[in-house]
């Protein structure tokens, strides 16, 4: 069993991103992160054919990849994902619904297909870009502090009630 | 004449109707922008409502970029006061990305509306469903003061209208519905379809301690006259409607009348 994940973007610029960014400038941050990427995550857990069959996945499913608007490419932790631009140090933020009707309906649609996928999980991954020369830690936890909804006026990612958020590291 | 604010927010699309079941109801209604916070500042109103729609187009969770927007600092403050707030559907959303509604610390978010939950489902739902009052709610809450405890069939609309609470607490939110799913017949609920999200504890709306500020995903603007009510509407109202002379329609109320006819009494321009 093979756990893969795969991140989608926009080939244009992501207006949620822009959002984001905006209502981050607004919070009046110290040091705001110079760059901001929105993509969506899957992660599927493959029986068989690891990451030829995810790739037949994405080439099959427009809901999941519509080859006319969006990009994708593998995404494994621990690396830069494809077009980020190497002058900025990035870190990483996932968030996923603990309970999502999504996920579900998207595993008995692969099954049903005939996709040998045990489950898929969706989720979001933010990827922030500081500056090079940024201490990692402070930046990890600076984009933490920026992802979690504790107070309407603190962090704006995710809500914790709901969801859960972890470093992509 | 009382006066009440209906907050519009890029995205909105439900406050031209609101305002006008409002004034129908016999409260003033004027439409303010979400930037029109000195005006509104120094015209303060009697009541705020925020509308449904899509504000900033849902991005990143459904009403969290307008929670942040500095009217909410208004509006917040008079809810605080004591003064009657109303979030529909995407205003629901607003008012719990605000943290005044559960708001036992007003201003911490303590509560989600998360993503639907439904076999088979996923994202965007509307049609109809009944709710019905807690009779605490009924007691305290000025949108629902002029209700009587019957089911009442409303119409939804939203992708992300799942009332979600942490484990903790669960007890504590029990003693703030303010309207839960129910059958036609006002029974409980069986899960899908008469609960359309899987909400936890059946809830449809949900009110702060003090009862003056209701979260709602129902749509009662859009059930406020009888004409609005499907005829084939299995239940009550939709025998009523069945049996309306078409001169009739115009002037009977529908199921969600009650909710602003609840503030009219409530500001004193109504008996019942």
């Amino acid at each position: 069993m093979d756990s893969i994940q795969i991140a989608v973007r926009l080939k244009t610029p992501d207006p949620e991103a822009v959002t984001v960014m905006n209502a981050f400038r607004s919070m009046g941050l110290q040091l705001p992160p110079l760059k901001l990427q929105r993509h969506t995550l899957w992660q599927f857990q493959v029986m068989e054919g690891g990451k030829d069959t995810v790739s037949a996945i994405a080439g099959h499913f427009t809901d999941i990849v519509n080859p006319n608007k969006h990009i994708w490419c593998f995404a494994e932790t621990g690396s830069a994902l494809d077009g980020e631009d190497a002058d900025l140090q990035w870190t990483g933020i996932v968030v996923r619904d603990h309970q999502n009707s999504e996920s579900n309906n998207w595993t008995e649609l692969l099954n049903r297909r005939g996709f040998p996928v045990k489950s898929v999980r969706l989720g979001a991954l933010w990827r922030f870009g500081y500056l090079t020369d940024s201490d990692e830690a402070l930046i990890q936890k600076m984009a933490m502090d920026l992802s979690v909804s504790r107070t309407r006026t603190g962090g704006l990612l995710s809500n914790p009630v709901s969801q859960e958020v972890s470093i992509w590291i | 004449m009382p006066r009440a604010a209906v907050i519009r927010f890029p995205g909105s699309n439900c406050e031209f109707e609101t305002a006008g079941v409002l004034r129908n109801s016999g409260v003033d209604a004027r439409i303010y922008n979400w930037n029109d916070i000195e005006i509104l500042s120094d015209n303060r109103a009697d009541a705020y409502v925020l509308p449904g729609g899509f504000s900033f187009q849902d991005r990143v969770r459904a009403g969290v970029i307008a929670a942040r927007e500095r009217i909410m600092d208004l509006v917040f403050e008079e809810a605080m006061n004591g003064k009657p707030v109303l979030g529909i559907c995407n205003g629901a959303q607003v008012l719990i990305e605000s943290g005044l509604v559960p708001g036992w610390k007003p201003g911490s978010i303590q509560g989600a509306l998360a993503g639907n939950l439904a076999p088979g489902r996923s994202g965007y739902l509307s049609g109809w469903v009944y709710i019905k009052p807690s009779p605490a709610a009924v007691s305290k809450c000025p949108w629902l003061q002029a209700m009587n405890g019957e089911p009442l069939p409303v119409p939804i609309a939203h992708a992300e209208g799942r009332f979600v609470f942490r484990e903790e607490d669960m007890e504590k939110v029990k003693g703030l519905i303010g309207l839960k799913y129910c059958g036609a017949d006002g029974s409980e609920p069986e899960g899908w379809p008469d609960n359309p999200n899987g909400s936890a504890l059946d809830i449809a709306a949900l009110m702060n301690a003090e009862g003056n500020v209701l979260a709602m995903m129902p749509h009662p603007e859009r059930c406020f006259h009888l004409w609005q009510v499907p005829p084939d509407l299995r239940g009550v109202w939709g025998e009523t409607r069945r049996n309306a002379s078409i001169k009739s329609l115009e002037d009977t109320p529908g199921p969600g009348a009650v909710v602003f006819h609840g503030l009219a009494k409530y500001l004193g321009v109504r008996n019942g």
